[in-house]
């Protein structure tokens, strides 16, 4: 659905991003993630026609955006970090504008305009004012906006920003029911606990550059398998130590009272039969764990430079 | 032909505000001022013998024709100053550009908008400029004129305030420059004109040659001074009608001069002009592409 190639912007004093490089499947739901100034931002206005590239290449649905911005407008929903109010306008009619401003005739506006509202759970305020409205009413509008051309691609830069924990909640349905039916989500958030329950892939953007992106699932899985295993013993300390230590397959053991903390490069099914070996040895085992990642961890790890990695 | 969104978005969101009403109210209550105080020197001693002083109902349509013309000046700066800005500051610009209108149809919009409120002011104020046709000397061609030639003041205005919106992020120093730039073209560019005239005279004083001041091309200074296009049009149709060339003798002999003769239908073609190179280049400005 969303292919950027090598793409770069640059301003006078900084290079917002610099070859950037990513791909969305039809269907998905891709958390885009990174520290403030990372360039989430300046690729989602890309993305939006709303800022020209220095260098670099954007197809959406096959065709190239800089060349094609009226059909790029028809492809894409895009849902800012703020949100636009009119006054003196109800929402029924900032909806029926925003058709209009689409080419979409008076007629069949309302028609659009009722059906998203009634996706986003906001048709029965639709005679109130726009500018009376909870934040949380107002970003719901505002998605209802972005799907009022019947959009491929919705493009969202942190829309959950500053709502409330039960908007949120309303939000992620909303969006999760999208893409059910269909919908192509790109979505860039800082609250990284939402983005993992709801994304089927993520990428993470430092300082201009994708550092990692694919599958949530896979990526959560190879980084903990180079996470250590945390080994609780109860009874044979000794004899466990002595095992670890002669194991091929460990390279590290670090021992705080009973837990041994093992780096173990092997397999799912190695780290089964290492846990055999040490109950065979007679070591009573009361609890043997990899650790686990979330996706704040990956994040930190990946973007935080006293941590270490921006390269993966 | 299809309607442009953002004309009707802002007639609807204008006309639902009070301020739009107040205003209408006091343009007309303005105007209406003019025509008690004009039908009293028109019959203030009369008696059924009485020689109607005809020039009372003139002097009222050509106050009118200057007080619709300072409302514009006064409304206009405001409006559009804070168009495009406003939406920035709304954060409602980017939403807009991500739909199918072009930047120029947004900048058409706002500039139809302004120019909707001139017309339902000067169509408001119809019956009590209306008055003066009672009386004759002025004709309702006279009263088509004198509108037109305030919508394209309007345009004019309305232009310079659209490019200071597209230029500067704050509505407030957009609408700021707006002023300052009419009230310099409406006064400014006489206030020149006199002021050369005045050092070249004190100049002249002390040489034997001096044969009065020359000025020349500097008149057409006053191609942009909207106030002078409207001054030369109220003087062709009222009993005024060299008052053009006699302002101009003041900054030197263009009695043959034809851009001096002309100068009401000249300023007009300038203005507009500007008002598109102005339009044009507040487009280009709020252009994504080309950021």
């Amino acid at each position: 659905m969303l292919k950027i190639e090598s793409l770069t912007r640059r301003y006078p004093h900084v290079t917002a991003l610099d070859g950037l490089n990513m791909e969305i499947g039809h269907g998905q739901l891709y958390g885009f993630v990174g520290p403030n100034g990372a360039g989430k931002t300046t690729t989602i206005r890309i993305i939006s026609g709303l800022l020209r590239p220095t260098s670099g290449k954007v197809w959406i649905d096959g065709i190239r955006a800089e060349k094609e911005t009226r059909v790029l407008k028809s492809k894409i929903g895009y849902v800012p970090d703020f949100f636009g109010v009119y006054d003196n306008l109800t929402v029924m009619e900032y909806l029926e504008f925003y058709s209009a401003a689409y080419g979409i005739d008076e007629k069949e506006g309302r028609l659009r305009a009722s059906e998203v509202l009634e996706r986003v759970q906001l048709f029965h305020i639709k005679d109130r004012m726009v500018d009376e409205l909870s934040r949380g009413m107002q970003q719901r509008l505002c998605l209802a906006r972005a799907l009022i051309h019947r959009p491929q691609l919705l493009v969202m830069d942190e829309p959950a920003s500053g709502l409330d924990p039960g908007a949120r909640r309303i939000f992620k349905e909303v969006l999760r029911s999208l893409c059910e039916e269909g919908y192509t989500v790109l979505i860039s958030s800082h609250i990284l606990s939402d983005l993992a329950d709801m994304c089927s892939n993520i990428g993470v953007i430092h300082q201009g550059k994708m550092v990692l992106e694919g599958p949530i699932d896979e990526i959560m899985t190879s980084i903990d398998s180079s996470n250590p295993i945390l080994i609780e013993v109860y009874q044979n300390l000794e004899t466990a130590v002595h095992l670890l230590n002669r194991h091929p397959l460990v390279s590290r053991i670090a021992i705080d009272k009973n837990m041994i903390s093992i780096l173990f490069t092997g397999s799912r099914e190695e780290e089964a039969q290492l846990l055999r070996q040490l109950v065979e040895q007679k070591v009573l085992v009361t609890s043997f764990r990899r650790e686990h990642n979330n996706l704040e961890s990956v994040f930190f790890h990946l973007t935080d430079p006293v941590q270490g990695g921006t390269t993966v | 032909m299809r309607k442009n969104p953002v004309l009707e978005n802002e007639m609807k969101r204008y006309t639902r505000n009070m301020k739009c009403a107040w205003i209408i109210l006091g343009v007309n209550l303005v105007l209406a001022l003019f025509a008690l105080i004009a039908q009293m020197g028109l019959s203030g001693r009369e008696n059924y013998m009485t020689i109607l002083q005809y020039r009372f109902p003139i002097q009222c349509y050509v106050l009118m024709g200057y007080g619709l013309f300072l409302a514009i000046c006064i409304l206009i700066p405001g409006l559009a100053g804070g168009s495009i800005a406003g939406e920035r500051e709304r954060k409602t610009l980017d939403l807009l550009l991500t739909t199918h209108l072009s930047p120029w149809k947004i900048i058409l919009g706002k500039l139809e908008s302004s120019l909707c409120l001139i017309f339902l002011i000067s169509f408001s104020t119809l019956p009590v400029i209306g008055l003066v046709l009672i009386y004759g000397g002025i004709t309702l061609v006279n009263l088509f004129q004198l509108i037109l030639s305030l919508v394209i003041t309007g345009i004019f205005i309305g232009s310079i305030g659209i490019f200071y919106s597209a230029i500067m992020r704050k509505t407030t120093v957009a609408v700021i420059l707006s002023y300052v730039t009419v009230v310099l073209l409406v006064l400014g560019t006489v206030g020149i004109l006199f002021g050369i005239g005045y050092i070249q005279q004190i100049r002249g004083m002390y040489r034997e040659d001096f044969t009065g001041i020359r000025l020349g091309g500097l008149v057409y200074l006053l191609y942009f001074n909207p106030a002078v296009t409207l001054y030369g049009l109220i003087g062709q149709q009222t009993t005024n009608a060299y008052g053009l060339v006699r302002l101009c003798g003041h900054f030197g002999d263009y009695s043959h001069s034809f851009g001096v003769e002309h100068m009401v239908e000249l300023s007009i073609l300038v203005q507009l002009g500007c008002s598109a190179l102005l339009l044009i280049a507040a487009g280009r400005h709020i252009h994504p592409m080309r950021k």
